[in-house]
């Protein structure tokens, strides 16, 4: 390997502490970091230029729906961990689940209902990052209606505040009635402030039972609430949009859904089971882009198969195939981000090599480590990396980083031991062409070569 | 192999379907011999409780299973020859199946039962390297795995023994395949066990070993113990409250076979659907040496038409993955089996001699080798490079996406922030406490107040406190971390709804800022 290959390395971004430690820590165990992504966001700069213009569309009043795909490793869950931490970083409230056999978008057993369920508790915000912030939300709107009423007159009597507030509510009502459901949604918010104003700890839980769609028939939601509404398999699409809706006026710039594991549906024995998920799927897809919806995205993370396959994926159900399908025109090796479908493409070596860097740096930041790894070192291991048995179309960011981490560890640990030594006694490498690497730098002085 | 048991399910399927009225005549003649009573039983009682035993059912052990199977054969004299051969067959099955088990050992039983199992030679057929191999796949899923797949751990199987147990089970007859004939029959074995010890590797990553995947599976039945007697979930209940169990009873031994699925209704045998699950050879190791061979004649340009296989891999491992909630879904997923097995056979046939690496028809074989090597020159390797005068152009491309992301951090309707301060939104610790020092000037006296109380575990009084101030435990919350995350670009407070935490990285750092103030 020769010596004098141009060292480039500029402006590297250097991680606090904290966060170098939780992102290497998260990065070793296999899982994506909850903060810091953007200190090891490497290749992935179109893919995320577009998840955040949806969500600036999403700000604007709009309404957008992608779907994300990329095989098992192919950091479809950085991607998304990504959108997800930068809109709640910028004032919008998310929302997520994992479909699964009992989480469906439409089922005979509540198996929709169960998904708005999920999608309620992860429920998060800028300040409530982990879920669970339904009851925040509420109180944050009544917050903020108290106290621009108390801002117009602070002399006000409580009993004033609160009927203006109510009136104030009412008015969010009228806003919402136009909306399938809005009028009751909106009753109940005013049950809860009734309740919050009261310090009747009961009836908010009742009215927050209503939003966790807590309740199985519409006899026991009037017995309880007085309404006739209330979530089941038919409207829980209708209740995310008022909740888009109520967020917005709440001081949110809007709600961005997260489905994952989308595979679900494609693994869903029966066909005409199948058929109706997707054709929920079709429902959302198409209110979303005709612009019935406002101030809500959706982004539903596939995997190749599911999606594409004809015989079970989405694309079996030709109204959705056509929608989303490529077009004549599209490129399949850059991929398009502007259509529906975000392609993650593989990582190339330089950005593979980049991200070891990256990572290399987080480790320096967070061990103050003595020794320097090299360029040289670092081909070295991705040599051994992509040397594995189908690595071409089996190795992925997660399993490269998790094991660059554990060489640093030892070379931090162990100041004798080198990267060839560690790579050379490490069993794990198969091979059976223990080929070495080239280095005959005479040829191409810019690259480092290597066989797999 | 056991011969199949074509006798036995039509019995069986005569037996509950005309003859369930003498299902409780059978659960008497059960309890007495489970009792010790030495009665006689028809044949299809004893097939029928012989089935029992070997599923396991109703029984504490598998040796509790053997003994009461050793009974039958000793003490139901009248048992037809036949049907004595095949309880034999049975038995030793079920050994192999259950090997961990002490087979019994004194005078007594070793009269009892006429084999000693203990010595798998004396068996009425060879104990082949193909029930051995069965038997590590079952009991020994390690021997499989291990990365050391040498002839010792194999119970002294070479490598050729190992492919050809897999070629036996696949439904691929790859033995008659043109590139064995052709001198590539090691090509094909070596490459064969290189991706499958690769694919079997990876499935081991998922905390699933590959044994029980393929054993558990409808992807592959291979060796069916017992003949292909199959009762799955499946009790013969003799008390009248166990009713409308279902169970799955095998009613035919051919490769489409027809599964029925019937319950107990008052003791009575009902059938209430059939299904079809596939049986015989296996379908994946099939598709599996179809895409080596296909792949091997590709590389070497093999003349002739042999089509591309359709790649069918990833449906099996969903399959497999959708029946098995235990595994770890991700590290079965996208295990591209055939790109694997696309590499093993380019490693392999790069290291073939030259006159085998090109396909050289053999009439020609003399003058080619005799021109020298020129036409069979070696397949060019897949090259990967980096480029160094790209790496700084992805760089900056990650430099693009961090400032993209970190611009304007803090939300603008919720918290109003200066443009100046977008720079600081990540602050470096190294470079000082400048972020908490933001923190604790913004800080009303009320929420220092408060958070004081808080640090000192006074939880109730900090309730208290918040309710005083007229706010909830989440407003307080909120408002509290949203100067946090504009100081430190981080939480500080958590609420469960009862009672608010302060996260304990901070509780230090909290302290100093508050007694700072006071």
């Amino acid at each position: 390997m020769e010596e004098a290959r141009p060292e480039t390395r500029t402006n590297v971004k250097v991680a606090p502490r904290r966060i170098a430690s939780t992102v290497l820590g998260a990065l070793r165990s296999g899982v994506v970091p909850r903060v810091g992504l953007e200190y090891i966001a490497v290749g992935r700069a179109r893919e995320i230029d577009a998840l955040l213009r949806d969500a600036d569309i999403i700000a604007d009043g709009g309404a957008t729906f992608r779907f994300i795909s990329g095989k098992y490793g192919s950091g479809k869950s950085f991607l998304l961990q990504t959108v997800r931490n930068y809109a709640m970083e910028r004032g919008f409230a998310v929302m997520d689940a994992d479909l699964s056999p009992e989480r469906r978008l439409s089922g005979t057993h509540g198996q929709g209902v169960s998904t708005y369920r999920e999608l309620i508790n992860n429920l998060s915000t800028h300040t409530k990052p982990d879920g669970g912030a339904l009851q925040q939300v509420l109180d944050k709107l009544i917050g903020r209606l108290e106290m621009e009423t108390l801002a117009r007159d602070s002399a006000q009597s409580e009993d004033k505040v609160s009927q203006t507030v109510r009136g104030k509510i009412l008015e969010l009502a009228a806003k919402l009635e136009g909306m399938v459901n809005g009028y009751d949604f909106a009753r109940v918010i005013l049950m809860y402030y009734n309740g919050y104003a009261q310090d009747d700890d009961d009836m908010k839980s009742k009215a927050l039972r209503f939003f966790r769609a807590e309740y199985g028939s519409k006899t026991e939601v009037r017995q309880e609430l007085g309404i006739r509404t209330y979530v089941n398999d038919e409207n829980w699409y209708e209740m995310l949009k008022l909740f888009a809706s109520f967020l917005t006026v709440a001081g949110y710039k809007g709600l961005l859904v997260m489905l994952d594991e989308l595979v679900n549906l494609f693994r869903i024995p029966f066909r005409v089971t199948r058929e109706y998920n997707y054709e929920k799927l079709l429902a959302i897809y198409n209110d979303v882009l005709q612009g019935k919806a406002s101030g809500i995205g959706f982004v539903l993370v596939s995997t190749p198969q599911s999606l594409e396959d004809s015989e079970r994926g989405i694309f079996s159900y030709e109204a959705l195939r056509s929608r989303l399908a490529d077009g004549r025109f599209a490129d399949n090796t850059i991929g398009d981000i502007m259509s529906p479908i975000i392609k993650i493409q593989p990582l190339t070596y330089e950005e593979m090599f980049v991200l070891l860097e990256k990572v290399a740096g987080l480790h320096r930041v967070v061990y103050g480590s003595s020794f320097d790894i090299s360029n040289e070192d670092m081909l070295l291991f991705l040599k051994a990396e992509y040397e594995r048995i189908g690595a071409k179309t089996n190795i992925t960011p997660r399993s490269v980083i998790r094991d660059f981490i554990e060489i640093l560890g030892r070379l931090s640990q162990d100041p004798t031991a080198t990267v060839r030594s560690i790579i050379s006694t490490d069993a794990d490498c198969l091979s059976i062409d223990s080929g070495d690497m080239v280095e005959d730098g005479a040829q191409q002085d810019e690259f480092a070569e290597f066989f797999v | 192999m056991p011969a199949q048991s074509p006798v036995y399910s039509s019995l069986l399927l005569s037996f509950l379907k005309e003859e369930h009225n003498k299902l409780p005549v059978y659960f008497e003649w059960r309890r007495n011999f489970i009792s010790g009573k030495k009665e006689a039983a028809s044949e299809k009682f004893a097939l029928l409780y012989a089935a029992e035993l070997l599923y396991l059912i109703e029984c504490p052990s598998p040796l509790y299973a053997m003994n009461m199977l050793a009974r039958l054969m000793n003490e139901q004299r009248e048992l037809s020859k036949n049907i004595k051969n095949r309880l034999a067959h049975w038995l030793r099955d079920f050994y192999i199946l259950h090997a961990d088990c002490n087979p019994p050992k004194n005078n007594k039983t070793k009269r009892a039962v006429p084999l000693d199992y203990s010595k798998p030679d004396q068996f009425d057929f060879p104990f082949s390297w193909f029930i051995l191999q069965k038997k590590l796949m079952w009991l020994y899923p390690e021997y499989m795995l291990g990365c050391d797949m040498d002839a010792s751990l194999l119970g002294g199987m070479s490598a050729d023994d190992v492919f050809d147990m897999y070629a036996g089970l696949s439904s691929y007859k790859i033995g008659v395949s043109r590139i064995m004939k052709e001198g590539y029959a090691a090509a094909a074995r070596d490459s064969f066990l290189l991706a499958w010890r690769a694919v079997a590797s990876r499935i081991t990553d998922g905390g699933q070993d590959v044994a029980s995947v393929f054993a558990d599976s409808r992807l592959t039945s291979g060796w069916r113990p017992y003949g292909g007697l199959d009762i799955r979930a499946g009790r013969l209940y003799d008390s009248v409250c166990a009713t409308n169990r279902r169970f799955i009873l095998n009613l035919d031994a051919h490769r489409e076979e027809p599964f029925a699925k019937f319950k107990v209704r008052a003791r009575y045998f009902e059938q209430v659907s059939a299904a079809f699950i596939k049986q015989g050879a296996s379908a994946f190791f099939g598709d599996f040496l179809k895409r080596v061979d296909y792949e091997i004649r590709t590389r070497v340009k093999l003349p002739g038409n042999f089509l591309e296989p359709e790649d069918r891999f990833d449906l099996y491992l969903d399959d497999f993955r959708y029946g098995n909630r235990h595994v770890d879904r991700t590290a079965l997923y996208g295990i591209d089996v055939a790109g694997i097995i696309r590499d093993s056979v380019q490693r392999v046939v790069s290291k073939l001699p030259d006159n085998l690496r090109t396909f050289i028809k053999p009439s020609k074989a003399g003058k080619a080798q005799s021109a020298g090597a020129r036409s069979c020159r070696p397949l060019a390797s897949v090259r990967v490079s980096v480029d160094f005068n790209k790496l700084g152009e992805v760089r900056g491309e990650a430099d693009w996406v961090f400032d993209r992301l970190t611009e304007g951090q803090v939300a603008e309707d919720v918290l109003p922030i200066e443009p100046s301060s977008v720079s600081e939104a990540l602050p470096n610790e190294d470079e000082g406490c400048g972020g908490w020092e933001s923190f604790a000037q913004n800080l009303t006296s009320e929420q220092s107040r408060i958070l004081s109380l808080m640090i000192s575990q006074a939880s109730l009084e900090a309730i208290s406190a918040i309710r005083g101030a007229g706010m909830t435990l989440d407003t307080f919350a909120e408002k509290v971390n949203e100067l946090a995350l504009r100081a430190i670009g981080d939480i500080i407070v958590e609420t469960d709804g009862n009672k608010p935490r302060i996260i304990s990285d901070y509780i230090e750092d909290l302290r100093m800022v508050i007694d700072g103030r006071s």
